[in-house]
């Protein structure tokens, strides 16, 4: 089970979609949705201050208005360690166009790429990949 | 002045088209009331200024060598599209013709340009161009945006298809399965749109091995080439300078084509080879398929049209739209012959120079 999951989406419905594959799952404690990429850097922050542990998986929307998923990354990077902890950051996209492809290999934090709409299957391919000792099943 | 000076004179003078006698030093010692009126500058004026001044910088270099070859006897004549200044400081487009005359008087040559002002069309074009370039980004950003809410209904629509196998009768779950069926249609139609849309602006510009590409393409599609039982035979091609990202969906749409279209009866071959033309390579791709017949030539690279009735073949219409606008990206043609039942042949041209 991990503790925390962290969902950054401008779009609602795809927040919840989301948040009721993990809950159907039962594979977290807590689940956090972010409309906005600002405001989630804004919340990582106050986990730090508050001591509270960091996500461990961070499902990421590449096309936002405002701060999109690539200016996150970029400011994600610049944070503290002790923010970041390990986080797993799988960016979700509705399709893959190059130079999505081309910009992912420049930055360090993204773990991998999956195609909307999660599902439970592409959701338990995510947690026994970068959590192959909770056992997930 | 006899009668036909006088007519040479008057033709001269009124031609519709700008006409320049120029010196070996670039300067017109006598044009025609079109080519002064063209650039704004009197006779007298032009006299004065050899034609790079008047000549937009960008093209100068060309017209200067050219003028230069043309001196020197290397070429008899030349063409080009190119920019003069006015000297209202206005920049227009026009056709230029250059040919050599020797004047008998004063035993000097000199050189006749005819110009024809084509501002207007060039004009027409670049709008057209940018028209064009508009439509495609309309046509990529709504199949894009359309792509976030379809995902959402594809999810909600999993989830419902899931949870409901015990409440539902059976009339209504095959209700589910055809939305899910006809979602699942609208993403791939989507998915062709946004594909479509991006295609010529690729500048990843390469000189390739068009065997090397085909047999890489022809990998790809091992399962419906088993299925077809298909051989391919590809003749000695030259390696040609494409866009290579782009010519390699080419080639791939174009065997997966090939394929598809076999004669149900025969074994499917298809034939790969080139020609070298003046100033492009023509490929042809034969098959013994089913053929098309004439009235279809043009219809068949528009896109989602299909020509086959759904049973016998489920694709989406697509592929030969993405080639007619991959080769037109490249500056080259496409189009079919084809004896129907027999054999299908698509041929299209690649420029030497991109």
């Amino acid at each position: 089970m991990l503790d925390l999951i962290l969902l950054i989406d401008d779009d609602a419905p795809t927040n919840m979609l989301n948040s009721i594959i993990i809950k159907k799952l039962n594979c977290s404690k807590q689940v956090v949705a972010q409309q906005r990429a600002d405001l989630a850097l804004e919340y990582l922050k106050e986990l730090g201050a508050n001591q509270s542990k960091a996500p461990d998986l961070i499902l990421l929307d590449i096309n936002m208005p405002g701060m999109n998923g690539w200016e996150f990354l970029e400011e994600y990077e610049k944070l503290e360690q002790n923010l970041k902890a390990n986080a797993i950051v799988v960016m979700l996209t509705t399709s893959l166009n190059p130079e999505d492809e081309k910009r992912s290999k420049e930055v360090s934090h993204l773990s991998s790429f999956e195609n909307k709409p999660l599902t439970k299957e592409k959701m338990l391919n995510i947690l026994n990949r970068y959590f192959p000792e909770r056992n997930f099943g | 002045m006899d009668n036909n000076e006088q007519l040479f004179t008057d033709t001269f003078e009124n031609a519709g088209v700008g006409i320049a006698l120029v010196a070996t030093d670039g300067k017109p010692y006598r044009v025609n009331r079109a080519f002064s009126k063209m650039l704004g500058y009197s006779e007298e004026e032009l006299k004065h200024l050899s034609f790079d001044r008047f000549t937009h910088p960008q093209d100068a270099t060309k017209d200067l060598a050219l003028f230069e070859e043309l001196k020197a006897g290397k070429i008899d004549r030349y063409s080009m599209e190119k920019r003069y200044i006015t000297k209202g400081k206005e920049i227009i487009w026009v056709i230029l013709n250059v040919s050599m005359g020797f004047d008998q008087e004063t035993q000097e040559p000199y050189a006749i340009a005819i110009v024809q002002d084509i501002t207007e069309r060039v004009k027409a074009e670049t709008e057209l161009e940018q028209r064009n370039e508009q439509l495609d980004h309309f046509a990529y950003l709504s199949s894009h945006d359309l792509q976030q809410p379809l995902s959402n209904i594809e999810g909600f629509l999993n989830l419902l298809i899931e949870q409901s196998q015990d409440l539902l009768d059976e009339e209504c779950k095959q209700y589910l399965a055809l939305i899910d069926r006809s979602s699942k249609q609208l993403k791939e139609k989507l998915q062709a749109i946004l594909t479509f849309s991006r295609l010529g602006s690729s500048q990843d510009k390469r000189k390739v091995n068009p065997k090397a590409v085909i047999e890489k393409e022809w990998a790809k599609l091992s399962d419906l080439r088993l299925q077809k039982n298909a051989v391919l035979h590809i003749d000695t091609l030259d390696n040609v300078e494409v866009y290579q990202d782009e010519f390699e969906l080419l080639i791939y749409h174009l065997l997966k084509n090939a394929l598809i279209f076999s004669s149900d009866g025969r074994i499917s071959e298809i034939k790969i080879t080139m020609l070298r033309l003046e100033h492009s390579i023509q490929f042809k791709i034969i098959d013994n398929g089913r053929g098309i017949h004439p009235s279809y030539f043009e219809r068949v690279f528009q896109i989602f049209q299909q020509l086959h009735e759904k049973s016998s073949y489920d694709g989406l219409g697509v592929g030969l739209s993405y080639c007619k606008k991959i080769v037109e990206h490249h500056g080259g043609k496409i189009w079919i012959e084809s004896t129907p039942g027999t054999e299908c042949i698509i041929n299209f041209t690649i420029p030497y120079k991109l």
